[in-house]
């Protein structure tokens, strides 16, 4: 006969031992808790990242609409160019350029007026552009389309025959840099091409994109930075404001109720998994009886109910992040979201199993039940 | 080896007197006893003093040497159960119920499950050692119950009302094979010691010696 008690890591082994065998050996049981969860998990998963794909969304829609700008413009005047580029120094501003429109003719289109934006460094910034050469313009996607123009294509620009030209148009030849969706900056850019322009001299305008949190402050500082003092004389612009699609995603993002949907769903996981181990309590006693120690007991129940969670949290998470692939969402977005999702489910139906786990069983009662 | 009670007093909370009062009891190993008595003497209850399924209010059980000296041995390692009710895994086969016992007590599962197919073999249940035993008849479960207790290699085997639910036939036959694998348990080769409680005067009748417990005490 076996003496005195096991080792603690020899009953640990033989409850997870145990544990197992039982998993395996119901497997209609241990597959239908291991649906449900997953069931569990998926739900709260696209559940949330449907919220996340809104959010995303709408701030692909206010950002193409030029939500993240402000134009500032002198009444009546221009302001210096130099200022303008000075603006990034502020906290939170991303990019700025000093643009002039001017109205021009392009050699072999002699019956069409080109809208030409002179901007200084930053302007392709704001459309995910790449930087150009001196030489180089960056066209419109009207304008592509229009004429056919692709990178690399030749382009010779004049000035237009009537109306105002203040703007020495280089001799030399230019060449399409990139193309880009120009209409965040209004309709007259929505055609327009982008020459590169130095940061001197006098501007039209000075359009500063910011970040969603520093928009508000930076508005307030742009008087003081690009006018002459006169109060009144520098007006910013919004072209978007905040309204249907929200000044704030980032915030809007961290604040989403559906963020919990995970912990809610191992919690009613947990609870299904509780009820289970109530109806299976005669099989604690059982056990206690062929000489398994508390602890074993608890690890063996434990295994029981953690399989189920573990699997179905792993599959939950893997059907809620390809839904989410599914909508849209950038991939590493889906995965992180819903991965997160079956972690925090998972975690939460643990627990609640290991405390169910816990309970000691009434042996004596749990036996006698004649 | 003894299994030996001494003064033990149980009172559960509610009851005026209590269910047991100053009861003694010894089994030797080898040795076959029979608790008997009317409903409400305290027999279930002694057996899970014995059992270490309940802690007596007053004196003391313990595992002792011939000699008299306290091995230390925890009670609930010093024997195995054999209960009236259905205490077995249903989805789990025979001989696996029957394994969990050695597995339970240390023994690797191959070898357990060895083991176990002897101890069916014992209690004439070999061709059943692969049914689950949600399929087995009452009998068959009794005889799995029975062989579980044996395989585990525990010194002593307690059993309450063991032929309770079983017609007179399977009781017969379940009694032959209880006995005989405690008197003989050939699967760990030595005898083991018998506590049954019982209403049925056949079974105390083929035990070595029978005790009568009337309002907790043992007064045969």
């Amino acid at each position: 006969m076996r003496a005195r008690g096991a080792r603690p890591a020899a009953v640990l082994r033989r409850g997870v031992a145990e544990g197992w065998r039982n998993v395996v050996a119901a497997p209609f049981l241990h597959g239908a808790l291991t649906v449900v969860v997953t069931l569990l998990v998926t739900s709260a998963g696209v559940a949330d990242l449907a919220v996340v794909h809104r959010i995303v969304a709408d701030e692909r829609a206010y950002l193409a609409a030029g939500g993240d700008l402000l134009r500032a413009s002198v009444r009546d005047g221009s302001l210096a160019a130099d200022a303008c580029a000075a603006v990034t120094a502020l906290d939170g501003v991303l990019a700025s350029s000093a643009v002039s429109v001017r109205q021009v003719r392009v050699v072999g289109r002699p019956e069409h007026t080109q809208t030409v934006l002179l901007a200084t460094p930053g302007l392709e910034r704001m459309v995910g552009a790449p930087t150009l050469g001196p030489d180089e313009v960056l066209v419109s996607q009207v304008v592509a389309d229009r004429w056919g123009w692709r990178a690399g294509t030749p382009v010779r620009l004049v000035p237009h025959s009537t109306g105002p030209t203040v703007w020495d148009v280089p001799e030399r030849g230019l060449a399409v840099g990139g193309v880009a969706d120009l209409s965040r900056f209004g309709d007259a850019a929505s055609s327009a091409v982008v020459v590169p322009s130095a940061p001197s001299g006098a501007a039209d305008e000075c359009v500063v994109q910011t970040s969603a949190a520093a928009r508000d402050d930076v508005a307030a500082a742009l008087p003081a930075l690009l006018g002459d003092g006169t109060a009144g004389a520098v007006e910013v612009q919004r072209p978007l404001d905040g309204g249907a699609f929200g000044p704030d995603a980032a915030l809007e993002f961290a604040r989403r109720p559906t963020r919990l949907a995970g912990l809610a769903a191992g919690a009613v996981a947990g609870v299904l998994l509780a009820v289970v181990a109530w109806t299976r309590r005669q099989r604690s006693a059982l056990y206690a009886t062929l000489g398994m120690p508390w602890s074993g007991g608890v690890v063996l129940r434990a295994t029981e109910g953690v399989v189920p969670v573990v699997a179905g949290g792993a599959w939950g998470g893997l059907c809620a992040g390809a839904t989410g692939a599914g909508l849209g969402l950038p991939v590493g977005v889906a995965v992180v979201t819903a991965a997160l999702h079956a972690l925090a489910a998972a975690g939460g139906a643990v627990a609640v199993v290991v405390l169910v786990a816990l309970w000691r069983p009434p042996t004596l009662q749990a036996l006698k039940d004649r | 080896m003894r299994l030996s009670a001494r003064g033990v007093t149980v009172r559960f909370d509610g009851s005026d007197a209590p269910v047991l009062d100053g009861a003694d009891l010894e089994v030797r190993t080898g040795e076959t006893v029979a608790i008997v008595g009317p409903s409400g003497s305290g027999k279930s209850t002694l057996l899970s003093v014995l059992g270490g399924l309940l802690a007596p209010d007053a004196g003391t059980v313990a595992v002792l040497t011939d000699d008299g000296a306290d091995t230390g041995v925890p009670l609930a390692a010093a024997s195995s159960w054999i209960l009236q009710t259905t205490n077995v895994l249903p989805e789990r086969t025979a001989v696996e119920n029957v394994a969990i016992s050695a597995a339970l007590a240390g023994v690797a599962w191959c070898d357990a499950l060895d083991r176990a197919h002897a101890a069916l073999a014992l209690v004439g249940l070999a061709d059943r050692a692969g049914s689950r035993a949600r399929v087995l008849s009452g009998g068959e479960v009794q005889r799995v119950v029975t062989a579980r207790a044996l395989v585990a290699d525990r010194a002593f085997v307690l059993a309450d009302e063991p032929t309770g639910q079983l017609d007179s036939a399977t009781t017969a036959s379940v009694l032959d094979s209880l006995l005989g694998a405690v008197r003989a348990h050939p699967v760990t080769g030595r005898g083991a010691g018998l506590v049954v409680v019982t209403h049925d005067p056949e079974v105390a009748r083929r035990c070595d010696r029978a005790v009568r417990l009337d309002s907790g005490r043992v007064v045969a």
